[in-house]
């Protein structure tokens, strides 16, 4: 089943959008669906006195929301979701994913902070830019995410994978300071940029940056360098510097920097 | 204060009237409980099939001030997962371990509870202790003062001026609107500013001249001396550490040993966490057994348990050196906050686990303590709030203490060698309905000297609580479930002759009493020490001497207790 | 009239000693403040910044409650202000309440009060400036203690981007450097280390100054951590600081009987911010495995650390609070201000006792061209000057009693001095006007 959410006028305070998962609207029809309530600002809405819904397609196990329209304002969407598939054809706003299990979100445009909030399976693809926390526990928390995979097309901000245990994280454009602070597992992948503190105080993991990195901790010693290195789905071409870290915290963590795009990493050769 | 009340038919538990399950009706009238009253006009509660008991009060709760904020603020995760919203009566809050200040009045209230003691405040933060004090709804509170690592203090005792030390603590209670003295790991805080401890009785304070012995029984002399209501409330040396039951002992002993017992007397807190044989972690091993001992062949100490309960909460202590070490062992959060002159404070998570050794073992402390001291008027109902738990699991704690079925329940699933260390299974105690009203409400108000408190007599504050359970048909052994529900939500909880809890919600939100002990030293004295103290007071702390005391108007409902002191 | 003010003329002087100081994080509490009339003529031992305050507090005064923005506002009564004010909080789904630097906490209780009653958000300034150290202590805990213990013990105190001869100019004379205490006598027994990006002048009196590049704080403490955990370093230098002067202030850390590590905009507001917060805690924490060491945020605003304490008492959370769902949620990127305004989510902006338009971002500021917003403030500030309704209150702490907490979290109260210009109410007064209108409990 496929079903449209459409906002009637463009949300200007936040709506909470967690109630609208497939995991909830399984089994209801489309009535039920119609008078599920959603939090706008602190007035508590039906449905359908914020979204025109469509039924697209009756057919199909798997249920599939679709959210047409700007949600930028929005928050939690597919929060807690296990199965089934949301897809966005717009912004997503904050929270989007938050405590993930299983499916599939999609966003055509930009999602604000705290994507895919300690996720534990299934998989986020951002076709725009994302914020900060990425994979990131909720604050004083230290359970970050566990599983499943995240796609983000555009840029991104600080501290993604933060505690991140399992799982990955891939970035095609550039990413803010501290991808991988404390991280304990999982892999991340960055193909452009990132602007520094890669790998801060992690104990564990990959983090693998393809663009340029500026510098490196100081906690940091290298290791040795690599050929090539096993990405999320395919082997990446380097060669790659190897570091070791984060050492101020008896860290394993590996992280690998591509040696074309640093060539002032060099001075490190003379360890080896 | 509302229109009076008829409490009929209830099964009423007043151990400190020798009532024991007896049908009988209460009637309330103007926030006190009367002799009788016209029933025309009064609201009429039929209490029929149901247990009535004087409204709870709690010795020992880490509730408000400068440490459970730092412990609030710590722990954001701790709030996600118990939430309350606001209802058409009562606010909002947050908090598992460490509750925000409306919701620790509502929660208390709900269980029938209506008198709390915050444990410790230190005077120089009394102010913000008394500011979220203030905040709390419903329960009548008040706070007891940290003085064991007084500098002023321990230079008097040093110095043999006991009885300076006792005008000093007067002030001090007066100042800071306190009610009694808090002596947490005495010298070992101060040994803590710089980043070390005092492990027993005898060792020395650094560069101060005095051993904790000299400060426990100095303080002791001084309590005596003011006529406090309460005794001295004192935290032990090596508290959380094994083999510290020694030190218990010889921090109990010591009263008795200077003074022979009569008006000396010795309230160990959280005993629990002091009661501990076996020289390591590993080794550890219950102290229940020899504390107890001492405590039944003597009658100047009493105790209450400080329960450990399995769940995830937060521990927090004025004790900075015992945080550090938990710290070290666990390598989490950990959060301090010294306090100068006065002492200092940590705050560090924990989560107290049945398959862990040490937290079995933790967990048979006190429940052996509350079983094997004979007299139960020596015992309060504590979990140390939320060190070993937070108060919310008093109904769990009660029906441990009633059923040795429900204790078996836990054993089955706790660590089996940390059961074999310890006598919990051989015990086959089970507390009766007049045991739990001593240990939750008689025990506490009569220890405190809150004389209106704990008791249904005429004459006494109208805090009572009236649980759904009829102690006739219910036989807590069994149907310990029963009882810990009935316990967890009150039918109704009376406080100050006001309903403020009907089937375990709160239906009003009233404002509860500030009480403090006025201890009545002549003005003239303090003024003459106070004079010779301040250019060592002014040069010590950071803050003016005038700017110290806590202005009575900050309490809500202020109410002085007046003492007469020998002096 | 006449008669009137040549009595205030001949008014004898009194004075009021022992005054708690409104203008820093220090809350210095030994002012003596000499009146003439109604009107303060003197100050005795406050720093040039407190003592201006003092004196010129009635210049630029906002008296009149204000409706309408910039040049087409026109002076109203209180209540018809009020009234203004209830009808717009009544139409708002999701105001934000904002400020509470310079206030007392029993107006910062009615603020939230206010918040909770209307599902809105509300948040403080430290946000914008210490708001890292706090998002810090819920990641690791603060390891601190109050200015007395370094008054009395500390041997070695290191300002970390922070200036304190011009921003907390009493800092270093009564609780640190210079201040005579039961084990420390003074300046000769401390030793002081100032790391900044230039040479302050409070890094005139340090026996170490070290230079590091801006934005480098991160890499400069845990190459410190690594050093004081005696584990090697492979680099000649680290964010622009030789690593040998590294090694000789982790040396002076290691070998201090009690050392403390003051920290200021500088480490919080720079690149990495909470998280260079989290690098100085990590360090401080394998410090007290080898000595006693603390840090201590050197907190700007009057009593912006009591709004963290009221907050977190009340709600749980210190700062950023939402309460939309009906009861306490937080979460920073979500429910802060700066973040809520960014993406133009609030319907209403309601400031008290700060003046948001000169320190948010601009971003953030743009989205108050769309919405009301209404200000409570002594002065005429920027943020008076566009709000759609402006209430003036008075100087809490010079006019109106309450309680406010030092840097430190030690809790003072702050005294009245003189009466408020006439028809002027303190902010606890007009909050509660409101918050009975809005239907909250009292």
């Amino acid at each position: 089943m496929r079903i449209l959410f459409k906002p009637i006028t463009p949300f200007k305070i936040p709506v909470d959008l967690s109630p609208i998962t497939p995991d909830n609207i399984d089994g209801m029809d489309i009535s039920e669906v119609r008078s599920l309530q959603v939090m706008v600002g602190s007035k508590r809405r039906r449905v359908d006195e914020v979204f025109s819904i469509e039924v697209a397609d009756e057919g199909g196990e798997e249920i599939d929301i679709v959210f047409m329209g700007d949600f930028s304002r929005a928050r939690g969407i597919g929060s807690k979701m296990s199965r089934g598939s949301i897809t966005v054809k717009g912004s997503g706003g904050v929270r989007v994913g938050e405590y993930m299990r299983g499916g599939r979100i999609v966003v055509e445009g930009d999602v604000d902070h705290w994507l895919g909030m300690a996720m534990r399976g299934g998989s986020i693809y951002v076709k725009g830019s994302a914020g900060s926390y990425i994979g990131a526990p909720p604050k004083g928390s230290s359970k970050g995410m566990r599983g499943g995979s995240i796609v983000v097309d555009g840029d991104v901000g600080e501290c993604i994978g933060a505690y991140m245990r399992d799982g990955s994280i891939e970035v095609r454009g550039s990413v803010g300071l501290f991808p991988g602070l404390r991280m304990l597992g999982g892999t991340i992948v960055v193909y452009g940029d990132c602007m520094g503190r890669a790998g801060a105080r992690m104990r564990d993991g990959r983090v693998i940056i393809l663009g340029r990195v500026g510098s490196v901790l100081p906690s940091f010693q290298i290791e040795e360098v690599r050929p090539s290195v096993r990405g999320v789905r395919e082997r990446l071409d380097g060669p790659f510097y190897v570091f070791q870290g984060d050492l101020s915290e008896d860290g394993r963590g590996r992280l690998f920097i591509s040696k074309p795009s640093n060539p002032e990493l060099e001075i490190f050769e003379k360890f080896l | 204060m509302g229109k009076p009340i008829l409490i009929r038919n209830g099964i009423v538990y007043d151990p400190m009237n020798n009532i024991e399950g007896e049908v009988m009706d209460i009637a309330v009238k103007d926030g006190v409980i009367v002799e009788d009253i016209d029933e025309r006009g009064a609201k009429i509660i039929d209490a029929s099939g149901m247990l009535v008991m004087p409204g709870g009060v709690d010795i020992h709760s880490h509730i408000a001030g400068s440490k459970s904020n730092i412990g609030r603020l710590l722990r954001p995760e701790d709030h996600r997962r118990s939430y309350e919203p606001r209802t058409a009566t009562t606010y909002s809050g947050v908090g598992h371990s460490v509750p925000s200040t409306k919701v620790t009045g509502y929660r208390y209230a709900r269980m029938g509870y209506t008198t709390v003691f915050e444990a410790a405040s230190p005077p120089l933060k009394q102010k913000h202790t008394w500011e979220e004090l203030n905040d709390i709804p419903i329960i009548d509170k008040a706070a007891l003062t940290v003085m064991g690592n007084n500098w002023f203090i321990m230079d008097f005792i040093s110095q043999d001026r006991i009885e300076d030390a006792a005008v000093y603590a007067a002030w001090l209670l007066k100042a800071t609107k306190g009610y009694g003295i808090k002596i947490v790991n005495p010298g070992g805080v101060e040994a803590w500013g710089w980043g070390g401890n005092v492990f027993d009785l005898d060792e020395q304070v650094p560069y101060f001249g005095i051993t904790p012995r000299e400060i426990v029984e100095g303080l002791c002399r001084v309590n005596s001396i003011l006529n406090l209501p309460h005794t001295i409330h004192v935290h032990v040396n090596r508290l959380g550490m094994p083999n510290n039951c020694w030190v218990t002992l010889r921090t109990a002993h010591t009263i008795r040993r200077a003074f022979g017992g009569g008006r000396f007397l010795i309230h160990i807190t959280h005993c629990q966490f002091s009661g501990y044989a076996g020289s390591t972690w590993t080794t550890l091993r219950s102290g229940a057994e020899y504390i107890a001992k001492y405590v039944n062949s003597v009658d100047h100490v009493t105790l209450d348990i400080g329960q450990v309960v399995f769940t995830d909460t937060t521990t927090m202590t004025g004790d900075g050196p015992l945080e550090f070490r938990l710290f070290q062992s666990l390598a989490g959060k950990w959060a301090n906050a010294d306090v100068e002159v006065e002492t200092g404070a940590g705050v560090v998570p924990v989560r107290y686990s049945r398959r862990s050794y040490v937290g079995t073992i933790q967990w048979a402390v006190g429940l052996e303590l509350a079983l094997l001291v004979r007299d139960p008027w020596k015992v309060c109902l504590t979990t140390d709030h939320p060190n070993g738990g937070p108060f919310t699991a008093y109904p769990r704690v009660v029906s441990w203490l009633m059923s040795s079925k429900a204790r078996s329940r836990v054993m089955e699933k706790a660590n089996r060698r940390a059961l074999k260390y310890t006598v919990l299974p051989s015990i086959d105690r089970e507390y009766t309905f007049t045991d739990i009203a001593i240990v939750t409400r008689a025990a506490p108000a009569k220890l405190l000297g809150l004389r209106r408190k704990g008791h249904l007599g005429v004459g006494a504050d109208a805090d009572i609580a009236i649980y759904d359970l009829d102690p006739r048909k219910v036989d807590p052994s069994s149907d310990y479930r029963i009882v810990r529900r009935a316990l967890r939500r009150a039918a109704y909880t009376i406080k100050g002759g006001c309903i403020v809890v009907v089937k375990g919600e709160v239906v009003e939100d009233i404002s509860g009493r500030s009480i403090w002990v006025d201890v009545g030293v002549p003005d003239d004295k303090i003024g003459e020490l106070l004079k010779e103290v301040k250019p060592r007071f002014e040069e010590f702390y950071t803050i003016k001497l005038s700017n110290y005391p806590v202005p009575e108007d900050m309490l809500i409902e202020s109410t002085p207790i007046r003492v007469n002191p020998s002096i | 009239m006449i008669a009137s003010s040549i009595i205030e003329e001949e008014a004898v002087e009194r004075t009021v000693e022992d005054v708690v100081c409104t203008f820093c994080g220090c809350c210095c509490d030994d002012l003596i403040v000499s009146v003439k009339g109604n009107r303060i003529v003197d100050v005795r031992n406050a720093c040039a910044l407190g003592l201006s305050k003092f004196l010129h507090m009635n210049e630029n005064r906002l008296l009149k409650p204000k409706i309408g923005r910039s040049t087409s506002a026109k002076d109203v009564s209180l209540s018809e202000a009020v009234d203004v004010v209830v009808d717009l909080l009544k139409n708002s789904c999701y105001p934000l309440f904002y400020g509470w630097a310079c206030t007392s906490c029993e107006a910062i209780l009615l603020g939230l009060d206010l918040a909770e009653a209307l599902g809105g958000a509300v948040d403080n300034t430290s946000i914008v400036c210490h708001g890292p150290t706090i998002l810090a202590g819920q990641e690791l805990g603060l390891i601190t203690a109050t200015l007395g213990q370094i008054k009395n013990r500390a041997d070695l105190i290191i300002y970390w981007g922070c200036n304190p001869v011009e921003a907390h100019p009493r800092h270093m004379a009564r609780y640190s450097v210079y201040a005579r205490g039961r084990f420390i006598e003074g300046r000769r027994m401390r030793k002081v280390v100032v790391v900044d990006v230039r040479r302050t002048p409070t890094a005139r009196v340090a026996d170490l100054f070290i230079e590091i590049k801006p934005g480098y704080d991160y890499e400069v403490l845990s190459a410190l951590k690594m050093l004081v955990r005696d584990l090697d370093l492979e680099v000649d230098e680290v964010g622009g600081v030789a690593v040998s002067k590294l090694e000789e202030l982790a040396d002076m850390m290691v070998e201090a009987r009690f050392g403390v590590l003051f920290f200021g905009t500088g480490l919080t507001m720079s690149r990495g911010k909470d998280k260079n917060v989290e690098a100085a805690i990590e360090l401080v924490r394998y410090l007290n495995f080898k000595t006693k060491f603390v840090l201590i945020p050197m907190r700007g605003h009057f009593n912006v650390t009591g709004a963290n304490e009221v907050f977190t008492w009340r709600t749980g959370y210190p700062v950023s609070v939402d309460f939309s769902q009906g009861y306490p949620r937080y979460l920073p990127g979500e429910t802060t201000a700066v973040d809520i305004l960014r993406r133009g989510e609030c319907d209403l902006f309601f400031v008290v006792a700060s003046d948001p338009v000169s320190h948010l971002p601009r971003r953030a500021v743009e989205h108050l061209n769309n919405i009301p917003v209404v200000a409570l403030d002594p002065k005429i500030t920027p943020t008076v000057y566009i709000s759609d309704v402006a209430i003036p209150v008075a100087y809490t702490g010079i006019e109106v009693e309450g309680s406010v907490y030092r840097m430190d979290t030690v809790p003072l109260r702050a005294k009245k001095i003189v009466d408020p210009p006439q028809g002027i109410l303190s902010d606890v007064d007009v909050l509660k006007m409101i918050l009975e209108r809005v239907g909250g409990r009292m």
